[in-house]
């Protein structure tokens, strides 16, 4: 099923066109990193999506729902966090909390109840009762996104919600997308991270001067593409060397400190009969990576191929 | 857990009633009223009780006056500011919030705090009203003969209709000043606040003190004895204090609308310019409402109507001026045959037009023949002299702000009208001098007094129409210079809209 349809956007500020003929669709459950270069357009695309601004022509549909015939039932079932929020620095996060949520129509008798299960989710409920004033950055991330929650949306669309954050925040901020993947949310984030999109999206929206440059299913794109392996061999010698050399979808590249280097084309289970063997050959093996960037190589190879 | 009448009211309740704010607004007036009724004239003789209790009563009304229409006024002016200012405004869009909801709840929300410091002052005040000497008071008039009580819950409504009508004003100001820069720059701006809070406390000012004069009339309605003015409204007498106050509820409510149909639109619901068209309407109906249709000078009633129409329209053509793309989907629903959108995109001016055109036809239809002041010929020229010069402004304004984002907009505008209506002018008449002479003061006579009405045009008066709008018999020497300025105007506006699409469709700024 479609949670997002797009056909022929495009939007316009004054004096320049932002997005041409924009058109895409993603399904519902997955996880879209939207990704391009500065000034792509990604927060117009997003700010279009969320029925917050008009395009000039085109159209969109959030499950279902016209975004310029319904903009109101699209904000009901969507949560957006854009990439320059702010916060009621006055209010304690239990109050913020409590306002979206009355706000978001939430029934009255379950808002307490859903204040604190978004405090859980997204790990604040330890500072409920502390002025949003005081929050760092990183928290108030986390209570920015806890806002765009607090009504179970169906949509959830976040533009570089880890801009700022230090290390910790960014692990806790990658586990909370997990979390939210597993409940089988339909995401759409647009960050510049890209190592961090990897550990929870599912697709990757790439968009270059207003246009879609190239949507990829990374699951698709990882079975398709080369993988590094580095399998480490101790006393390695010709004979090692030999049987790699003789494996399918295997190609050595170098070797580095007993470490050989190699692009493997097969599947998974290509690859753990390799190492099987590996093993039955006796080929002192002390260690096997895999090392893979999906996104992160999709994206270079996209705007490589563009250029 | 329920909120307090909407979320948004509920939020600035809590922003806004912190216990100490709660308790020290009645302990500072606890002590300024002890102050006023014991301590002064205990520690000076001379102050008689009954002026003592004059004196809280003046004291309030004016503490009233500050808090409220002062302190309230600068707190509706920044409303939107604040909110657009924290970047908390998306999260208001994206919520399920009602545009009423959102009106209420920042007006009376972010007000809340001084009204409940207002309506405390106003119990020292109604103590001091009912305290103070029969015919002493010398600031709310003295009392009329045969009124039994005072008039003092009157003047308690207007000051509560002059806090609502400055705080409406104001918060509506400050929301047209945010969504006419928001189409210029692509995002939103914060509102500047200051032009808003100005006029909103120089119209609460201004119903406050009227509340002085109504309220004792208002009060003495009921007497045998009263002796009020009456209005003559569409052939009926109305007292006059009674059509003040309807007149001014009317105006707030259209105050209120404004602040509704702008939050409708920015919380993304389809909004047609109905409200907008109702507006003018009921304006219009509201002061055709005076005329008097028996009267020879009826047609000049009308014309005062076309002007205020006119007004009208230029005023909202000027904060529409900003975003070109509006006439794109305009011109865009209208070639996919989409006339609801094209309506939905329709600039105001636009659809003030046919209120122009039929203040001008029924002004022309009672022009009386032989007029004594203006012939039908001169009047119909003048009138749409008015009307193209009026074209002409808003076709240059819109080229000059619509094209590449409207940068430095105000001194745009100030330009073009320094230039069109004093500079080239002034220039023109610089290079061709001498020439207010006799003829013109004749020409001039003739329309003062109405005699000889076919005095031939002087060359000067003739070369001002091209500046101004005037009243000339012949229309090519009316007429013809401003439409050829018109005809110029709207090929730039077409030549300037036109560059903005190619801009746009290439994508380069």
């Amino acid at each position: 099923m479609k949670m997002i349809d797009v056909k022929k956007l495009n939007f316009d500020y004054p004096d320049k066109r932002v997005l041409h003929d924009v058109s895409f669709s993603i399904d519902a459950g997955s996880v879209t990193a939207l990704v391009g270069p500065n000034g792509a357009g990604k927060t117009t695309l997003l700010r279009c999506i969320a029925a917050l601004d008009r395009p000039h022509s085109g159209t969109v549909h959030i499950g279902g729902r016209d975004t310029a015939d319904d903009p109101r039932g699209v904000h009901h079932i969507t949560g957006y966090l854009s990439d320059f929020f702010g916060l009621y620095d006055g209010l304690s996060l239990r109050q913020c909390l409590t306002y979206m949520a009355w706000c978001q129509k939430v029934p009255p008798a379950e808002v307490s109840k859903r204040v604190e299960d978004v405090a859980a989710l997204v790990a604040i409920t330890s500072r409920l009762e502390e002025k949003a004033g005081t929050l760092s950055r990183g928290y108030r991330q986390r209570l920015g996104i806890g806002l765009a929650l607090i009504h179970d949306p169906q949509l959830i669309i976040l533009d570089e919600p880890a801009s700022g954050m230090d290390p910790d925040a960014r692990i806790a901020l990658s586990q909370l997308m997990r979390d939210l993947r597993a409940q089988g949310k339909t995401m759409i984030v647009s960050s510049h991270i890209l190592t961090e999109l990897e550990d929870y999206c599912t697709d990757m929206l790439v968009i270059k001067d207003g246009r879609v440059a190239e949507q990829v299913q990374l699951q698709e794109y990882a079975a398709k593409t080369v993988r590094t392996l580095r399998i480490g061999i101790s006393n390695l010698g010709d004979t090692q060397m030999d049987l790699l050399r003789k494996q399918p979808n295997l190609k050595v590249t170098g070797t580095e400190n007993n470490v050989v280097v190699a692009e493997f084309t097969g599947s998974e289970k290509e690859q753990q009969n390799l190492l099987r063997l590996l093993m039955a050959e006796n080929v002192p093996v002390f260690s096997f990576t895999t090392s893979q960037h999906t996104l992160q190589d999709a994206y270079m190879n996209v705007t490589a191929e563009k250029k | 857990m329920s909120y307090i009448i909407t979320p948004e009211f509920h939020r600035n309740l809590w922003l806004k009633m912190s216990p100490f704010r709660l308790v020290a607004a009645p302990v500072f007036l606890l002590i300024a009223s002890m102050i006023c009724l014991n301590i002064i004239p205990e520690n000076m003789g001379f102050f008689a009780k009954g002026y003592a209790s004059e004196l809280m009563m003046t004291g309030a009304k004016w503490f009233y006056f500050l808090v409220v229409c002062v302190w309230g006024t600068h707190e509706a002016a920044n409303a939107m500011n604040e909110e657009v200012r924290s970047n908390t405004w998306d999260f208001q869009r994206m919520s399920s919030i009602t545009p009423s909801q959102l009106v209420f709840g920042k007006l009376f929300g972010v007000t809340s705090y001084v009204w409940y410091v207002g309506l405390l002052a106003l119990i020292p005040f109604c103590y001091g009203y009912a305290t103070a000497e029969g015919g002493s008071s010398q600031l709310l008039g003295p009392r009329g003969d045969g009124m039994d009580g005072g008039y003092d819950a009157f003047v308690v409504f207007y000051m509560i209709l002059a806090g609502l009508t400055g705080h409406a004003l104001a918060f509506l100001v400050s929301f047209i000043d945010m969504t006419g820069f928001a189409g210029k720059l692509g995002k939103k701006r914060a509102p500047r606040s200051s032009m808003a809070f100005l006029l909103g406390v120089l119209v609460s000012w201004m119903v406050f003190m009227l509340g002085q004069e109504v309220a004792p009339k208002l009060a003495s309605l009921s007497s045998p004895f009263a002796a009020t003015r009456a209005v003559e409204w569409y052939d009926t007498s109305y007292p006059s204090p009674v059509f003040v106050t309807w007149s001014l509820l009317f105006f707030l409510f259209w105050a209120l609308m404004g602040s509704y149909r702008i939050a409708r639109t920015e919380l993304m619901h389809r909004t047609y310019p109905v409200a907008w068209m109702s507006f003018v309407a009921t304006i219009l109906v509201y002061f055709r409402g005076f005329a008097n249709p028996g009267n020879a000078y009826y047609y000049s009633h009308w014309m005062g109507l076309f002007v205020l129409a006119l007004l009208l329209s230029y005023a909202v053509m000027l904060f529409e001026a900003s975003d070109s793309r509006k006439y794109a989907r305009f011109f865009s629903s209208l070639r996919e045959g989409d006339y609801r959108g094209a309506f939905e995109n329709a600039h105001r001016w636009l659809v003030s037009i046919p209120f122009i055109l039929i203040c001008y036809v029924v002004t022309l239809q009672n022009v009386p023949e032989n007029g004594r002041f203006i012939s039908f010929d001169s009047l119909a020229g003048f009138m749409l002299a008015a009307m193209l010069f009026a074209l002409r402004d808003g076709l240059v304004i819109h080229a000059m702000l619509g094209g590449k984002g409207g940068r430095h907009a105000g001194f745009k505008v100030m330009f073009y009208y320094i230039l069109a209506y004093i500079a080239l002018p002034f220039l023109h008449f610089a290079l061709k001098p001498n020439k207010f002479n006799f003829r013109v003061v004749s020409w001039l006579e003739s329309y003062l007094y109405g005699r000889n009405i076919d005095v031939e045009v002087p060359e000067v008066v003739r070369s001002l129409a091209m500046y101004y709008p005037l009243p000339l018999k012949d229309f090519t020497q009316s007429l013809l210079p401003v439409a050829l300025e018109a005809g110029a105007a709207a090929f730039l506006l077409y030549t300037v809209l036109d560059r903005a699409r190619h801009r746009r469709l290439r994508g380069t700024a």
